[in-house]
């Protein structure tokens, strides 16, 4: 373990992470969540300037442009500090940097267009990383309407993993919200990931299937079939009299 | 291993006693067998040939392959593992008889480096027992052992092949966007010994005047010993569609030194051979694998093929494979980079992460931050690095555990989190099981995802 990084990590966790205390219905507090949303970036921008060293001068000045330009449009620049970062760590090239964290930051923004402006910094990163996995913009605004005012970014996050291992995103979409609107449905929501991503693997449609499987043990709406209906049983005939 | 790959699709269809005296005994794709795994691993193969052009069809007959491996071992840096194989030639019209042939083989394989590099060396024994009609070595009058054939009715009553091979190998591996090259060089070193018993009937007209006019019959046994050298150069590819793995691999000889006795035909000098092979997972145990070649001579093959019959110049020999492979899969999950672990090439064994886990370690640092251990399951590995949000994205060491595992604590604020790890220096995948990030550099992450506390 690094341990400069893990120090670091600590010192600015509570700032990028920002005071998300459940992701579940009882986190209702738009103020907490607004208050994260803008400080918290903004410090993170002041406090946690990226390595310059990891990049070129052109591309370190370029990255600094985008991310005051994402700064004053309101937008969490730790993010993309974290994608400019990865980048350099993968040893890509500056152009490919760049164009990774313009295109993020414009995800960002789309996200908070069709999350709503109160998003937190996880709901804007799990949007953004939704519609880069080329989810429709309108499928995630559904999800976050199942949860209007609880956190959306477990939702989100599965809902971009059932679609990057092949689930149908229409199915998707249908199998997140349904559990999504459920209380307390984030461990669900996990559950349904961890299921589908065991079964992917073993060929075509066993994602699908497993998502399927799943759904019927946990939605109650969904559940195991019915009962045979009434004309299906043998009528009942009154004793000879 | 990179010969392992390249030969993938080097699967042979003959009758045993024909192909044995030609050179295209059947021999099965290697990486099917799997000599490349880390696991357990059984393949049941059905080979056919297509049309050479030669018109011969009728002597070629299907086979049916099987294949298993089993890990033993490991001592330091070098890992052992029981490769054997099994080769059932099935009666028809035109053949007299069933053949088998067998073949068990311990294979050390150590890596050099940080992943890109690596060497082997293996060596093999070959064991190939027969009844045998001389009607069944192709039928064409020949100089079998000094004895003329055509005016000689002889017969090989028994024909045993011993044969060995030592191999070392050395390659480099380099992954571009989704696809992994390998180029590689091998050196080898083939020996086989036969031996014969021919029983001999020969007409009194071909006999001096003074024995009988009746046929005289006589058994001699013969030993003969061939060896060959060869330097080999191999370049492959492999990439993933889905949960299909493919494999695009050319193995061409760059020298070759024969040596035989008095006795032995010269042995085949293999020929460039082109291979495509692909294998879809079926269930999570069960693989179905296609292979097609261009010729059935195979390098790294245990037994030495004749330079004789008609087929010795043919270089052009198609064969297509097909059949399934049972193997528990190292890899798992889709979307993450991982290959699926199907064919379990030995390229894609380097950098091998079984399975990941994580836990809230007790207690919090302080109110915005928990203490979250990752733990990867790679008991082969001899490193694990890991990468991510929480580092900065700096490479991190992580621990290794007693029990295989590698450790890594990280002190994390609720949200998402994006990691990456990597075995030996391999390639960077998301830790299996974790939620799978979108890919912005070619290189999917898995994303943490630390709940706040209630």
């Amino acid at each position: 373990m690094n341990l400069t990084g893990a120090v670091l990590l600590l010192a600015l966790a509570p700032l990028i992470g920002g005071p998300v205390r459940e992701p579940t219905a009882d986190f209702a507090q738009a103020g907490l969540r607004d208050a994260a949303r803008v400080s918290v970036d903004s410090t993170v921008w002041r406090q946690v300037q990226f390595d310059a060293a990891r990049f070129d001068s052109v591309t370190a000045s370029a990255l600094r442009e985008i991310l005051s330009s994402a700064a004053e449009r309101g937008l969490p620049t730790a993010p993309l500090i974290n994608r400019a970062l990865e980048g350099a760590a993968r040893k890509a090239s500056g152009t490919r940097i760049l164009t990774v964290v313009r295109e993020y930051s414009a995800a960002l923004e789309q996200a908070r267009t069709m999350l709503g402006t109160e998003s937190t910094v996880q709901e804007l990163e799990a949007g953004a990383s939704a519609l880069r996995a080329g989810i429709d913009p309108m499928i995630v605004a559904s999800v976050r309407t199942t949860r209007p005012t609880g956190s959306a970014y477990v939702p989100l996050m599965v809902l971009t993993d059932l679609v990057i291992r092949g689930v149908p995103t229409s199915t998707a979409r249908d199998a997140v919200t349904s559990i999504a609107r459920m209380p307390k449905s984030d461990d669900a929501l996990l559950g349904l990931q961890s299921t589908v991503a065991k079964n992917a693997v073993r060929g075509p449609g066993m994602a699908v299937d497993a998502l399927r499987r799943y759904l019927r043990t946990t939605v109650p709406a969904i559940g195991p079939p019915p009962a045979p209906a009434a004309l299906d049983r043998k009528p009942i005939r009154p004793p000879p009299s | 291993m990179i010969v392992s790959c390249a030969s993938v699709a080097l699967v042979g269809f003959a009758d045993l006693a024909r192909a044995q005296a030609r050179g295209d005994a059947p021999v099965a794709p290697s990486s099917v067998v799997g000599p490349a795994t880390e696991s357990p691993t059984l393949a049941v193969m059905g080979l056919a040939a297509l049309p050479d052009g030669s018109g011969g069809t009728l002597s070629q007959r299907n086979a049916l392959w099987l294949g298993a491996t089993q890990p033993v071992g490991r001592f330091g840096r070098v890992r052992f593992s029981a490769i054997g194989t099994g080769n059932w030639v099935a009666r028809d019209a035109v053949g007299s008889s069933t053949a088998v042939e067998g073949l068990v083989a311990l294979r050390a394989r150590a890596r050099i480096g940080g992943g890109q590099v690596w060497s082997a060396a293996s060596y093999g024994r070959a064991e190939i027992n027969g009844d045998l009609t001389s009607r069944l070595l192709g039928g064409t009058p020949s100089v079998i052992g000094g004895f003329d054939a055509a005016r000689a009715d002889t017969t090989i009553s028994r024909r045993v092949d011993v044969g060995s091979i030592g191999r070392f190998e050395g390659g480099m591996i380099h992954r571009v966007s989704a696809v992994e090259f390998s180029v590689g060089f091998s050196v080898e070193r083939a020996t086989r010994v036969t031996t014969q018993t021919l029983r001999i009937d020969e007409s009194s007209a071909s006999l001096p005047p003074v024995a009988s006019l009746d046929r005289v019959s006589s058994t001699r046994t013969q030993r003969a010993v061939q060896r060959r050298d060869i330097a080999t150069g191999i370049a492959s590819a492999g990439f993933n569609t889905g949960p299909a793995t493919w494999l695009v691999s050319v193995t061409s000889p760059v020298a070759t030194w024969v040596s035989t006795d008095a006795l032995s035909p010269r042995p085949r000098v293999a020929p460039t051979i082109a291979s495509l092979a692909v294998v879809q997972p079926v269930t999570a145990w069960l693989s179905v694998v296609g292979a097609a070649s261009t010729n059935t001579v195979s390098v790294g093959s245990t037994a030495l093929r004749d330079d004789v019959s008609e087929g010795r110049n043919r270089n052009f020999a198609p064969v297509l494979a097909l059949g399934v492979r049972i193997a528990r899969l190292p890899f798992r999950g889709r979307g993450d980079d991982t290959p699926g672990g199907i064919l379990s090439f030995e390229t894609r064994t380097i950098g091998a992460v079984d399975s990941a886990a994580v836990s809230s370690a007790s207690g919090a640092l302080d109110a915005d931050t928990l203490r979250v251990i990752l733990l990867i399951d790679a008991p082969r590995a001899e490193k694990v690095d890991l990468m991510g949000d929480a580092t900065q994205w700096t490479v991190t060491t992580m621990t290794r555990l007693k029990n295989g595992r590698w450790r890594a604590e990280l002190k994390l604020a609720p949200g998402l989190h994006r990691v990456t790890v990597r075995a030996d220096g391999g390639s960077w995948v998301a830790p299996p099981g974790l939620p799978v990030g979108n890919d912005d550099y070619g290189s999917p992450v898995g994303m943490i995802v630390v709940k706040g506390k209630p």
